[in-house]
C-alpha cells in the first residue's frame, strides 16, 4: 500500500522542483540599501590541478539590493575569491532558471576595495540559453561583485535548443533504433533573478 | 566518394567543435594584454557551404542507408552551392569585413596580412615580426563550418557558423585569447526554411540568412576583444 503514495509524492515532488520562479523585473516594493554591503555571501574555491573549481547558486527576488542617488536600485551577490600564487581563469554563467536569465555585469576588487577588472553585460554573450563570460584572474584579485544590470530588464531573448530523441522499434524479431530530430523553442527574460555558476581553472597548457 | 568525405568533414567540424571549445578557452584581458595593432591573418574559411539535414531517417538504415543519405545529402550542397556561386556569395568576405570593421570601432589598427593555410585548421607557423611594420598581436580565427543545418525531417534549416579564433602575441607567440566563434540567438534566427525545396528555391534570401550570421559571428570575436 505504500509504494504507491511513494510514487505519488516522488511525482509530485518532481514536478514541485521543477517549478522555476517567474521573473523578477522591478525591485518595486524593495527598500534597498544605500551603500553595498561587501561581506561575501559565497566562496570560490581554488581549482584542484587540471579540474575547474565550481560555485553554483541562485539569486532570488530578496537577494541584497542597493539604490544609489539618482539610479535604479541593483541585486547584487558578493563573491570571495581564492587564494592564488598564480594567474587564472574565471568563467562567469547566468543560467536560465525557468524563463529568468540574471542580467549580470561584473566587478573584481583587490585587497583594498578598489575596482581593478570589471566586465559589463554586453561582454557576455550567449551560449545555448545562458549568458557566459571570462576573465582573465591576477592572484591580487580578492573579491568579484555580481552585480544586475539594469538595462534591458524583462527583454527577452528566443532560443533555438536541438533535441534528438531515440526509438527502439520492434521489427519481427530484430530492434531497429531510429533517431528523431525535434528542437525546442525557449524564451528567456534579463531579470532579477536567475541562477549562477563560477568556475575557477587554471591556464591552459601552452 | 571524395565528394562524400568533403561532405562529412564539413559536417563533422561544424558539429563537434563547439563540445571541445570549453576546455581550452581563454578569454581576452584587454587591460593587461596591451595590443594596439593587429595582424589579421587571412581567416581560414570553408568554400563550401554546408546543407545538411541531421538526424535523416536514411543514415539510419546501416551502412548501405549512410552512404545512399550521404549521397543525397552531398548531392543538394552542390547544388546549393552552385546557385550560391550565381549570388556572388562569398563567406569569407563577409566574415572578414564585420570583423575588422568591428576591431577598427573598437579602437583597434587592423593590418591584413595574406597568408596560406590548411582549412579548419589554426595556423601553425606564425609569420615572422616584419620591424617595418610591426604588429602587437596576430588574429587567428578558422572557420570550421558555416551552412544551413536542419536538426531533422519535421525541423527548419536553420544558419549556422562555428569555428575558433586565436590572438597571439608577435614575438613570444603568447596566447592572449582563445575562443570559439558562434553566432548570437537573434541572428541565428535570421533565416529558416522548412525543406530543401523551399531553401533551394529561395537562394538569395538564403544567402542573406548566412550574411547576417557570418557578420554576427565576425563582430562577436572582435567583441571578445573589447
Amino acid at each position: 500500500m505504500r509504494l504507491p503514495v511513494c510514487v505519488v509524492s516522488l511525482a509530485l515532488g518532481a514536478c514541485a522542483a521543477t517549478q522555476a520562479p517567474p521573473p523578477v523585473t522591478s525591485l518595486a516594493g524593495r527598500a534597498c540599501a544605500s551603500q553595498m554591503d561587501l561581506s561575501p555571501a559565497h566562496v570560490l574555491p581554488a581549482p584542484q590541478g587540471t579540474r575547474a573549481s565550481t560555485l553554483e547558486f541562485d539569486i532570488g527576488a530578496d537577494a541584497s539590493c542597493v539604490a544609489q542617488a539618482g539610479e535604479p536600485g541593483r541585486v547584487y551577490v558578493v563573491v570571495q575569491l581564492p587564494e592564488m600564487a598564480e594567474p587564472y581563469i574565471m568563467d562567469v554563467i547566468s543560467m536560465a532558471q525557468g524563463e529568468a536569465t540574471f542580467s549580470p555585469r561584473l566587478r573584481v576588487l583587490n585587497a583594498a576595495g578598489h575596482v581593478v577588472s570589471e566586465k559589463p553585460r554586453s561582454g557576455f554573450r550567449h551560449r545555448g540559453t545562458s549568458l557566459r563570460a571570462g576573465m582573465q584572474m591576477q592572484p591580487a584579485y580578492r573579491t568579484l561583485v555580481i552585480e544586475s544590470d539594469t538595462e534591458g530588464l524583462g527583454q527577452g531573448t528566443d532560443h533555438i535548443v536541438p533535441r534528438t530523441d531515440m526509438y527502439a522499434v520492434p521489427v519481427g524479431p530484430v530492434v531497429l533504433f531510429t533517431r528523431h530530430g525535434r528542437e525546442d523553442a525557449v524564451q528567456t527574460r534579463n531579470a532579477l533573478n536567475g541562477r549562477m555558476r563560477i568556475l575557477a581553472r587554471y591556464f591552459p597548457a601552452r | 566518394m571524395s565528394r562524400i568525405r568533403n561532405f562529412l568533414a564539413l559536417v563533422v567540424g561544424l558539429v563537434l567543435v563547439v563540445g571541445c571549445a570549453q576546455q581550452r578557452e581563454i578569454p581576452y584581458d584587454r587591460q593587461t594584454a596591451q595590443v594596439r595593432t593587429i595582424g589579421l591573418l587571412t581567416p581560414a574559411v570553408p568554400e563550401e557551404t554546408t546543407l545538411f539535414l541531421n538526424n535523416s531517417p536514411g543514415a539510419m538504415f546501416g551502412i548501405i542507408g549512410a552512404l545512399v543519405d550521404a549521397g543525397i545529402q552531398t548531392g543538394r550542397q552542390d547544388t546549393f552551392n552552385e546557385h550560391l556561386r550565381q549570388q556572388n556569395y562569398s563567406a569569407a568576405s563577409i566574415f572578414t569585413k564585420a570583423l575588422i570593421e568591428q576591431l577598427r570601432k573598437d579602437g583597434y589598427a587592423v593590418r591584413e596580412i595574406a597568408i596560406g593555410r590548411t582549412p579548419h585548421q589554426p595556423v601553425r607557423t606564425l609569420p615572422a615580426v616584419d620591424p617595418a611594420d610591426p604588429v602587437d598581436a596576430y588574429l587567428d580565427v578558422a572557420i570550421t563550418g558555416q551552412g544551413y543545418v536542419a536538426n531533422g525531417m519535421a525541423t527548419p534549416y536553420r544558419p549556422v557558423v562555428s569555428g575558433r579564433a586565436r590572438l597571439v602575441q608577435a614575438g613570444t607567440n603568447a596566447v592572449l585569447m582563445d575562443v570559439p566563434v558562434s553566432a548570437q540567438p537573434e541572428a541565428l534566427r535570421a533565416a529558416e526554411y522548412p525543406d530543401y525545396a523551399t531553401l533551394i528555391a529561395q537562394v538569395p534570401a538564403a544567402a542573406r540568412g548566412l550574411e547576417v550570421v557570418l557578420s554576427d559571428a565576425g563582430r562577436s570575436v572582435a567583441r571578445e576583444m573589447q
